[in-house]
């Protein structure tokens, strides 16, 4: 119910939404430090305190303006328009599969297994003080990546069942695509 | 003839600390951001003036600073000539303005850690995050894990 009068009114509004900045910028400079700064590049969480809120509905949105005491002032700083922009990010990015990848100097290796059949997004967070160089070639993407020092990277691809290994080094992710996910 | 003065401090020890001069703190922070200001009183309580300017976007003062993007936070400090990006710890500031390296041009601790200065609450011990320092050339290295 809720949904179909919000789905009415993004209708509505569409031709507004494409004429100013994206909804990713909003994201990401929304107040100055943007969403990112408490809940992540990739509205992931990535260990700040809002955590990961992909796929948040516009009323989980309001209420945490109204309850967050550090999102209440950034609320009122926003118009409907940008707060519906925003949900229709998040719903966007939920429209992936999130696998997160850590390098750091601990573990060696690491194994994530996908549970749906969604298109999938790993997000490559590097911990490490220095550059490093990912091959993302197993994925469809380019065989050597940068990723600066402490910074993450994101890849996106449309997973098919079997086993992928990606190398940093000596550390290693590998990556299960079961035959049936759903 | 500062430096000499500055010795003499050092040389007595506690006794320098009755002369201890107070530091500013330019603070540059957006209006909406209410945790910044948790980590003013702080400073304050600890003995720091604390001067606090409004504006949305202070990349500029970043840039010109040379920090790093990836260590952004929700404000900028400039203490001494030093950055301070973000919820450092007090103890980690008055370490750097002690020891002075030359390879430092400033602080961060990236994003918004639970458990930092001004986020976590009164009391609570400071956990989970890495106090990051840059250099002039945006080489980083761990300053302090906690
Ligand atoms: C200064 C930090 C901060 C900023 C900036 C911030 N948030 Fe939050 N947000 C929080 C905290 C803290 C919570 C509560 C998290 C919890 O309870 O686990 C939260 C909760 C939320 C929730 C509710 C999640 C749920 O499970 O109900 C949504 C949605 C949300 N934020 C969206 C946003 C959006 C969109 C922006 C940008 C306009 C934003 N936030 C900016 C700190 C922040």
């Amino acid at each position: 119910m809720i949904k179909q009068g919000f789905s009415l009114a993004m209708l509505l509004i569409s031709p507004l939404l494409l004429a100013s900045q994206t909804a990713e910028q909003l994201y990401s400079t929304a107040g100055g430090y943007g969403c990112s700064a408490c809940h992540g590049k990739y509205a992931n969480g990535a260990g700040n305190v809002g955590g990961n809120i992909r796929g948040a509905s516009f009323e989980q949105l309001q209420i945490a303006f109204e309850q967050q005491p550090t999102m209440q002032l950034l609320g009122k700083s926003l118009s409907d328009i940008q707060k519906m922009k925003l949900i229709a990010y998040l719903d966007e990015l939920s429209n992936s599969e999130l696998l997160e990848w850590t390098i750091d100097l601990e573990p060696e290796s690491n194994e994530l297994e996908l549970t749906t059949s969604k298109p999938a997004q790993l997000v490559i967070f590097n911990a490490l003080l220095e550059p490093v160089v990912v091959d993302l070639s197993p994925l469809g993407g380019p065989n050597s990546l940068e990723i600066a020092a402490y910074s993450s990277h994101d890849w996106q691809w449309l997973p098919t069942p079997g086993n992928y290994s990606l190398t940093v080094g000596t550390r290693r992710l590998t990556l299960v695509v079961p035959q049936n996910t759903n | 003839m500062n430096r000499l003065f500055l010795s003499i401090i050092a040389i007595f020890g506690l006794a320098g600390s009755a002369f201890a001069q107070v530091t500013s703190i330019e603070l540059y922070k957006s209006p909406t951001c209410g945790c910044c200001k948790e980590w003013a009183k702080i400073m304050e309580e600890k003995g720091y003036t604390v001067n606090i300017h409004h504006q949305q976007d202070w990349t500029p003062i970043k840039q010109k600073h040379g920090m790093p993007p990836q260590l952004q936070s929700c404000h900028s400090a400039v203490i001494d000539g030093y950055l301070i990006e973000g919820h450092v710890p007090e103890s980690d500031i008055a370490r750097l303005l002690k020891e002075r390296p030359d390879n430092i041009k400033g602080l961060a601790a990236p994003g918004m850690p639970q458990h930092s200065p001004g986020m976590a609450r009164p009391g609570d011990k400071y956990k989970d995050f890495k106090v990051i320092a840059f250099d002039d050339q945006q080489h980083l290295s761990l300053y302090q894990q906690y």
